[in-house]
């Protein structure tokens, strides 16, 4: 038996990815779990979480997100990229990808974000002040592979990057 | 990410795409050209 879903519009949060070097091309990767997003397809969650039990059905696989879980693909409102950057953009270990993100599937909607079972970029952007204007192109060439916007950011510290991002949203 | 507590959750089933695809590249017109003129016969006699 099918049930209707509750929406259709997808959810559009914010997160952040690093631009990853691999080989000749780059590509957006998530910051904890290290995950290559793939392009031109969702990337699809899965529970990653380890639970030790003696009761079998405790250890039993879900589908991702599950209510009771932390697993799911994040995003939150742009307020919340400020935990996750540096006062200075050029600080990083691999240079940051910004951008909005659409979220569909089984959504656990939180206080400041979601969790979801899958999701894609709908709009990127690469501070590019601090790593070169050769990397900075060949990062922001490259990630026209997913087929969504991608913009230059100007700022070098978190602050500007934050205010630059709200205002270009909000034009 | 830091994202608070859990608040509700729903499905979402979107009637777009959110995976924007390539638009697929035109194939190369084939050059028009006009159908043979048709050929006329003689009746045959009855």
């Amino acid at each position: 038996m099918t049930t209707a879903p509750d929406f259709v519009d997808p959810v559009v949060g914010w997160r952040m990815w690093y631009a990853l070097e691999d080989s000749e091309t780059r590509h957006l990767s998530s910051i904890v779990h290290k995950t290559a997003w793939p392009q031109r397809a969702p990337l699809v969650a899965a529970c990653r979480k380890i639970r030790f039990s003696f009761r079998p059905r405790k250890r039993r696989r879900h589908d991702a997100p599950a209510e009771d879980c932390t697993c799911g693909i994040y995003a939150a409102g742009v307020s919340m990229l400020r935990a996750y950057l540096p006062a200075h953009i050029s600080w990083l270990e691999h240079p940051p990808v910004l951008g909005q993100v659409s979220l569909w599937g089984t959504v656990c909607e939180h206080e400041h974000g979601w969790r979801a079972t899958y999701a894609y970029p709908k709009r990127l952007y690469v501070p590019v002040a601090g790593i070169g204007a050769r990397r900075a192109s060949l990062i922001l060439d490259d990630l026209q592979a997913y087929g969504v916007p991608v913009s230059p950011l100007e700022s070098a510290t978190v602050d500007d990057v934050l205010e630059e991002l709200t205002a270009l949203t909000s034009a | 990410m830091e994202i608070g507590d859990p608040q509700r959750i729903y499905t979402i089933e979107p009637i777009e795409d959110p995976v924007p695809h390539p638009v697929p590249s035109e194939p190369d017109e084939a050059p028009w050209e006009a159908s043979p003129e048709p050929v006329e016969r003689p009746l045959a006699a009855p």
